[in-house]
């Protein structure tokens, strides 16, 4: 194992001064070439805006405006050239310039109430246009996030078609299914930083500082071409807001309280039972440097026995401009989450139940087991460092650590189990000629599993390399070819070598409509917790699997994009997924009547196919806005012939919100069709989703006011077997920006 | 000014206007999804025990089905009584079903002491005749009407996993082992199963041979008789019970395709029951 890691370090070694012969040293000789400064403000209040996307057209320069509003370009090549600036919320504003003729740029930025080309950096690593993408992106912007919650992020990425999540697992067209959260199928980033913790593949949402949120990228499909193992069915990229020019203090506060159960059988306490959250931000630019910190409290009853939660979260942000216009950042994020547990409600129909006359057949709002508390510390941390070495090539340096402790009382004594995961990653752009964009860098992460959980230390040390070409064939064709070599050690065994290719299109055949087309090749290498999770609680008892082989998908895709009048879009996608050498947990055929046995294994092939559509528009002179989607999936086990668990067929949203002036209301509908398949109590009764949420809005000076009701019907309903989803509850917040 | 005043009141109208449609949408009466089941649905009846309960039996439990063969263990697990008095001859029952519908069979599982729960170990089926000839047990359809299932009784048979005998050989396997083996066994019958409610009913079965080994020298204990069809049995990952594949069986002579009888006595082992298996069928 040892030889093996220095070996592999010594590849590093020798890749890494190659990488920088063939891109950096061609370059540094670029001649005639000036700086190019500007201010980017705001139409409406004329303030400088942070955080804009600035793109010199036919180089690989960009900037974002930093916390003064302005931005530095060095090494521009003299001569007329078209700069695109692009932000969240704002049209895009196209500007041809010349150097060295041109004096300081004064950008103005008319506010839009639609984003529909907005610029992304995940499908391609790199910003990129959304309508030039060869995959499916969906961006969710600051507003759109703020304006359906104050609570978790995952309640706003389930109005994204496709997306829907199963308790805390994310599903993109159905690719998780369930996993209670060990080793998911979509690859998080925070700023372009995994954030997937090293023992059990998994997420924390609450991790992630709501309210420092700037937007949310989310690349449906297979993504392994540029991301590695993990994002075997897309990646979920969150944006954090860069640090203002002036100070700003911000402070949120949320407040809920439970309604009583639809039914009164199942009124379960006489306490009034209630949440409340509190954000507190604040920013600041010191010269060329800007600084963001903020803290949040979360807490909660829950709506249910074993529900409560208590969370807290520190983050901050330090980004630095130099002259020569590169950059360098650094985040930290902290959370200490105390949870109860609700692993499911309790029924009296377990073997050996000594209740011999239940008042009824469930009690969805009882704990099975009580008292369980799962303990969590997460620290999260990354600094980046980017850098022009010329007008056709960049540079980017990431470093991160991500810690992660799990502890609980199920039957270890409430031991903690530390995680960590360091990660090295190098990229270079590269523009050999104006035809051609190359993206390629190293890739290295180290994850190191201590006990308690996972049958011992583990240890695993992933190596990759990657290289990308976007050939412009004509001026509205693009061509996209990918490839990526992933070796992963784990615990010394035999090392995984896969090869990930990507080929996708765009074409554009008119300036408002926009086809693509991909195919890519993607895995996921099974995470400590599926290979060797071991645990008990109540009646459920998890095992360790040997042998687990990594999961493989080909992934195709074919999708348009019409945008219609400057105020409306329709996007629609096929798409289908081709897994092999599935990890599914399963029930252990051949365990005791009294114990449900579950361990990981690698099951059938399966098939994942659908289509997805998604709309948008804003009438009214932007006063109505109206936003929905649809995706129908297919999914199939290939050798029992039947459908996936998890995966509801149907998933739709709709959201229409009205404006005006300070008064704004909006409603949000979500729906799930009844669940085909389940995995461990298929015998229960289970119905479709429907969940409506509304929200009215009132803004005043610097202070908004938010009135809410969840669940509106005080619906009832089952994702996950056995877990009610929350029951009615009304919400009231304040926001306020001094 | 009038202008103004008139914006303000649009405003003012569509808010209040929005909250009480806020407010009839939280009170009127729609479709609420899952709702309380008060009662429990629930099989009863009495269990007639023939035959001596072997030495090494831990427990006798009865369970529903919903479906028959079985297909979904968890569901078995899930809805079965309490343990039987074993040692008496009747016993009371209750299953309290997690859930309304028909049940297609009733069993009753026997489960040997130090070793995993076999569900073809029963004893008896609510309707099945058991032990003369064949035939499909009875469902018990549990509704909203009637929750509760009277006198559902079964005969179980001790003598269906009485094993006072063994028959041992050696397994020699061909060809290469397929990715997605899950389970192999070893199944020992009376006569050769003509239908699947008679495969479900081995007299004697292993499901616990190893893989991955080119032969294996195997034990199986069986009630005392004669076998005319001793078979090697595989299933694919993921597969359900229902796909167990007969990949090799005790012939007259390598090769033959004709399954050989052995008899076993009463506190013997039987070598020599040796079997080709070609791994090419198990696909």
């Amino acid at each position: 194992m040892t030889r093996r890691f220095i070996m592999d370090l010594r590849l590093a070694k020798w890749l890494l001064p190659a990488l920088l012969a063939g891109f950096v040293l061609p370059t540094l000789a670029s001649a005639d070439e000036s700086l190019l400064r500007g201010v980017v403000v705001d139409a409406g209040s004329g303030q400088r805006m942070v955080g804009a996307n600035i793109q010199i057209l036919g180089t690989v320069l960009g900037t974002i405006s930093d916390v003064q509003g302005e931005f530095v370009v060095a090494r521009v090549p003299t001569g007329p050239f078209r700069i695109r600036v692009s932000m969240i919320g704002y049209s895009e504003r196209l500007m041809d310039v010349e150097l060295p003729k041109a004096d300081i740029l004064r950008v103005v930025m008319d506010p839009s109430a639609i984003s529909l080309n907005p610029v992304v950096v995940t499908a391609d690593r790199r910003p990129r246009p959304l309508e030039e993408s060869s995959t499916s992106v969906t961006v969710l912007g600051e507003s759109e996030i703020s304006a359906r919650t104050n609570l978790r992020l995952d309640e706003a990425l389930e109005m994204i078609p496709g997306v829907y999540f199963m308790e805390d697992d994310i599903n993109i067209r159905g690719a998780t299914g369930y996993r209670a959260n060990a080793g998911n199928r979509i690859l998080l980033l925070l700023d372009g930083v995994p954030l997937i913790s090293s023992d059990t593949g998994g997420i924390n949402w609450d991790i992630i500082p709501l309210h420092e949120v700037e937007r949310v990228e989310v690349v449906k499909g297979a993504g392994s071409a540029l991301w590695g193992s993990g994002a075997i069915g897309g990646v979920v990229n969150v944006i954090t807001k860069r640090p203002s020019q002036q100070g700003i203090l911000s402070i949120r506060s949320t407040a809920g309280v439970y309604d009583e159960p639809s039914a009164t059988a199942w009124d379960w306490t006489d306490r009034t039972l209630h949440y409340e959250r509190v954000d507190i931000g604040y920013s600041k630019a010191f010269g060329p440097t800007g600084l963001r910190v903020a803290a949040s409290r979360y807490a909660s009853t829950g709506d249910r026995q074993d529900g409560d939660f208590n969370k807290w979260t520190v983050s901050g942000k330090i980004s630095r401009h130099f002259a020569d216009a590169s950059e360098l950042e650094f985040y930290v994020a902290w959370l200490r989450d105390h949870s109860g547990v609700f692993v499911q409600w309790r029924s009296p129909f377990l073997p050996d139940s000594t209740d011999s006359t239940p008042a009824q057949l469930f009690h969805p709002l009882l704990s099975q087991d009580q008292g369980n508390v799962l303990k969590v510390t997460w620290l999260n941390t990354y600094l980046k460092y980017s850098r022009s070495l010329s007008a056709l090539s960049h540079l980017r340096v990431r470093a991160s650590l991500l810690r992660s402790m799990l502890g609980n009382q199920f039957d270890r004594g409430g031991a903690f189990s530390p995680a960590h995961g360091p990660g090295l990653e190098i990229q270079f752009d590269w523009l050999p000629r104006e035809s051609h964009f190359i993206s390629a860098g190293v890739d290295g992460k180290v994850h190191f599993v201590d006990g308690r959980f996972f049958d011992g230390s583990h240890t695993e040390l992933a190596l990759a390399a990657f290289v990308q070409d976007e050939w412009h064939l004509r001026h509205n064709v693009r061509l996209t070819a990918g490839l990526r070599f992933d070796q992963h050690d784990l615990d010394g065994d035999e090392p995984y070598r896969q090869t990930s290719p990507r080929l996708g299109v765009n074409f554009r055949p008119t300036s408002t409509l926009s086809l693509r087309a991909s195919a890519g090749r993607a895995f996921r290498v099974p995470t400590t917790a599926e290979r060797s999770m071991s645990f008990k609680t109540g009646n459920f008892q998890v095992i360790s699997s040997d042998h687990l082989e990594p999961e493989r998908a080909w992934s195709y895709e074919a999708g348009a994009r019409q945008t219609l009048g400057g105020h409306s879009y329709v996007d629609a996608a096929v798409f289908q997924n081709d897994y092999r050498d599935f990890v599914e947990p399963l029930v252990d055929l051949a365990q005791t009547a009294s114990l449900i046995v579950v361990r990981f294994q690698n099951v059938n092939d399966a098939r994942i196919r659908g289509v997805e559509m998604g709309a948008g528009t804003r009438l009214w002179y932007q006063r109505l806005h109206l936003d929905g989607g649809l995706t129908l999936l297919d999914s199939e086990d290939l050798e029992l012939e039947r459908p996936l668990a998890y995966r509801p067929r149907w998933t739709g949203q709709l959201s229409p919100s009205l404006h005006l002036g300070r008064v704004s209301g909006s409603l949000d509908y979500r729906y799930s069709s009844r669940l085909q398949q389940v995995s461990v109590y298929s015998g229960d009764e289970r119905v479709p989703q429907h969940e409506l949420n509304v929200r009215a809005q009132i803004h005043w000076s610097s202070l908004s006011w938010t009135l809410g009701v969840n669940n509106l019907f005080n619906y009832n309903y089952t994702q996950l077997e056995r877990n009610l989803g929350d029951i009615r509850n009304f919400v009231v917040g304040i926001n306020g920006t001094f | 000014m009038m202008h103004k005043t008139g914006h303000m009141l649009q405003r003012l109208g569509l808010g209040v206007g929005l909250g009480l449609v806020l407010i009839a949408l939280a009170t009127c009466s729609i479709d609420q999804g899952i709702e309380p089941q008060i009662g429990v649905p629930a099989i009863r009846g009495t269990i007639t025990f023939e035959g001596n309960p072997p030495a090494n039996t831990h427990w006798v439990v009865v369970v529903a089905s919903r479906d028959f063969p079985p297909s979904d263990v968890v569901q078995l697990a899930l809805s079965q009584s309490a343990r039987l008095d074993f040692n008496a001859g009747s016993a009371d029952y209750e299953i309290k079903v997690p859930s309304l519908g028909s049940y297609a069979a009733i069993a009753v599982v026997w489960k040997a002491r130090d070793e995993p729960v076999i569900w073809s170990d029963v004893l008896g089926l609510y309707g099945a005749s058991f032990t003369g000839g064949i035939s499909f047990p009875d469902t018990v359809h549990v509704t909203g009407d009637a929750p509760v299932v009277d006198d559902i009784d079964v005969t179980a048979d001790f003598t269906a996993v009485d094993r006072g005998a063994v028959l041992g050989g050696r397994i020699t396997y061909d060809g290469n082992w397929p990715d997605n083996t899950e389970l192999m066994g070893i199944a020992a019958y009376r006569t050769r199963p003509a239908n699947l409610l008679e495969f479900f009913q081995p007299a004697a079965l292993n499901i616990s041979l190893p893989t991955q080994v080119d032969l294996f020298d195997y034990r199986l204990a069986t009630p005392p008789g004669t076998y005319g069809y001793t078979v090697v049995l595989w299933l694919g990952r993921g597969a359900s019970i229902f796909d167990f594949k007969q990949i090799g069986f005790y012939e007259t002579s390598p090769g033959s395709g004709e399954p050989a009888e052995v008899s076993v006595a009463l506190g013997d082992t039987l070598r020599n029951v040796d079997i080709n298996v070609d791994l090419r069928q198990a696909r």
